[in-house]
């Protein structure tokens, strides 16, 4: 098919704007800031203005997550996204955390099925048919990767057990 | 004008568009399914086939390197390159053919001017005025020059119907800066500023004053006696119908006598030794390389289809749609313009927000009813993070396009409004 004759096609809002989606968008779960995160990060997409700042707070082991936050202004697959994803995140730990934040980002991208998403998330897959709005669904999650990653006492972590294997 | 009398010229007026759209292959096609309504004309303007014709005709019959080799081909295509100068040079009243530069766009053109005029010129402290609804690109190189040379920015605010607000400007002005940077017509609100009395104004500060045509050149005529004779005009080929990567600067004798080259290399000296070199004459010595030679014979072609339908037709069309659009628009209760209301001294580009449905959703409906608009900050951040927007969505028109499109745009607008009800 050419590229024309495919967007010639009828497009079907109704896959992307499925009534989860839309549900998150207008009650966004763990919308809000938290007042001693240990880890949080601000996401920003140049193109569309879409803004989101996650926050996240651990168990003193910093292994597990016990609190969890987002804000900011983007459209709703954008809010819809962040709020799911901190849905995701009750009670995780910081490993399944970034298991999770690969999937979602390989699913998005192709690289994955589609069925590797449950929950709500599922609702997120017909975004992959509008390629331009694929960057909203991951701006939280690119976020909420670079606050695990920026955060010190994870890095701190993580090099001691890099040392530890070194031994 | 009697109802009747107004119908009937309406009626003409539609068919005349009619005819106008024959000339543009691309609004034949259709996208999801509907008709194309291409409303994004202020991001980049559609070719009309005798534009495409004569870039075919370029390459396939005269394409050789300008100003370099005796050949045929090559004497060919340097004819058909600078037989476009004297075309702009008339297109917007300049005085000669060494004042038009060509470059790849606005933005080129505003960086050479802060290169090549601005660097030279202006020193520590000095000042310069640009206004709150600039585009990135007359704003950025102004915010760089200004932290490398240690000079201060001072940007005039716009008034509660977002209108430049003139005192405020000319309090600015008051402050004796060098150098005044304008866009003659917003890219967002849509507003036409009152271009002349701003650059006499500018001039009687005793500032240069360059102007932003981007924008405008497309909607009304353009001629510099009638803009105040401002020292530098830039505008782009893409906006006016012709292809991208080609614009023009079009600086005055005087300040041209103040500029150093912008880049070197080939096309701009005259001779090179090991050890000194003479460069080339205005404005060759502001068009260092190859330039987009197919790119500026397209837009010779679309200077030439604009004059063929002429100016006065332009405007009478596009006043018609602007007041149609403006009618349609603020009728929608939850929508809010970003711009002015009023219809004096303004264009058919609109932005808005819809109360609870952000830009880019709106975008992506308006997108499945086949509606080209932009969802975004338009290269205008400063304006929207002033009136605290995030971004706005712009319907952007042209004489080209057809009351049946506002609609079209209306209907996609109140099917959004189901979704996020």
């Amino acid at each position: 098919m050419s590229l024309n004759e495919e967007r010639n096609n009828p497009v079907n809002l109704g896959a992307l704007y499925q009534d989860i989606i839309l549900d998150h968008q207008k009650d966004p779960r763990h919308f809000g800031k938290l007042e001693e995160p240990d880890m949080q990060a601000e996401g920003f997409n140049p193109m569309c203005g879409d803004r989101v700042s996650v926050q996240v707070k651990l168990d003193d082991d910093h292994k597990m997550v016990v609190g969890q936050a987002f804000s900011g202004e983007g459209c709703s697959i954008c809010m819809a996204s962040a709020s799911m994803m901190t849905e995701e995140l009750e009670g995780a730990s910081v490993e399944h955390t970034l298991a999770q934040i690969k999937n979602f980002r390989e699913v998005m991208q192709g690289l994955k099925p589609e069925t590797s998403l449950d929950g709500d998330l599922e609702a997120l897959v017909g975004v992959k048919k509008f390629p331009v709005r694929i960057k909203c669904a991951l701006l939280p999650w690119t976020t909420l990767k670079s606050a695990i990653d920026e955060c010190p006492v994870i890095k701190q972590y993580k090099e001691q057990s890099k040392k530890d294997q070194d031994k | 004008m009697s109802m009747a009398k107004k119908e009937v010229s309406s009626r003409m007026k539609s068919l005349e568009v009619e005819k106008i759209r024959d000339d543009f292959p691309i609004l034949k096609r259709k996208v999801n399914g509907r008709a194309l309504a291409y409303l994004d004309n202020a991001a980049s303007m559609q070719k009309p086939q005798v534009v495409l014709n004569q870039i075919q005709e370029f390459y396939s019959q005269h394409y050789s390197n300008v100003h370099r080799s005796g050949h045929t081909l090559s004497v060919e295509a340097t004819d058909l390159y600078e037989a476009v100068r004297p075309k702009v040079k008339n297109f917007i009243g300049a005085g000669s053919n060494e004042e038009i530069i060509f470059t790849k766009g606005t933005t080129e053109a505003i960086n050479l001017v802060a290169h090549s005029w601005a660097r030279q010129q202006l020193k520590e402290g000095d000042r310069i005025v640009i206004s709150r609804m600039e585009h990135h690109a007359n704003f950025v190189p102004w915010q760089v020059l200004a932290k490398e040379l240690k000079l201060q920015v001072d940007i005039a605010e716009l008034d509660e119907d977002f209108r430049l607000n003139l005192d405020d400007y000319k309090k600015l002005l008051a402050r004796g800066p060098k150098l005044v940077a304008l866009s003659m017509m917003s890219n967002v609100l849509g507003g036409i500023n009152p271009v002349k009395e701003l650059t006499d104004l500018a001039h009687e500060a005793g500032a240069v004053i360059l102007l932003d045509g981007a924008q405008f050149v497309i909607h009304q005529q353009t001629k510099l006696e009638q803009l105040g004779q401002p020292d530098f005009l830039v505008f782009s080929s893409h906006k006016i119908g012709g292809p991208s990567g080609t614009g023009v600067l079009n600086a005055s004798k005087k300040r041209l006598g103040e500029m150093s080259p912008y880049q070197y290399g080939g096309d701009m000296i005259l001779e090179v030794r090991d050890d000194r070199i003479t460069f080339n004459e205005p404005p060759h010595m502001f068009e260092a390389g190859t330039p987009n030679m197919a790119g500026v014979v397209g837009m010779g072609a679309a200077i030439d289809y604009l004059e063929s339908i002429g100016f006065e037709k332009i405007e009478a069309i596009e006043s018609e749609l602007t007041q149609k659009a403006m009618e349609a628009l603020v009728s929608l209760d939850a929508l809010e313009l970003v711009g002015p209301k009023s219809l004096d001294s303004r264009g058919p580009v609109f932005s808005f927000v819809i109360k609870g449905i952000h830009p880019h959703d709106l975008g992506t409906i308006l997108d499945s009813h086949g509606v080209a608009a932009r969802a975004g900050h338009h290269c205008a951040q400063p304006l929207h993070f002033k009136q605290k927007l995030p971004a706005s969505t712009r319907a952007s028109f042209c004489f080209y396009n057809t009351e049946e499109e506002i609609d079209q745009l209306v209907v996609a607008i109140q099917e959004a409004r189901k979704f996020f009800r």
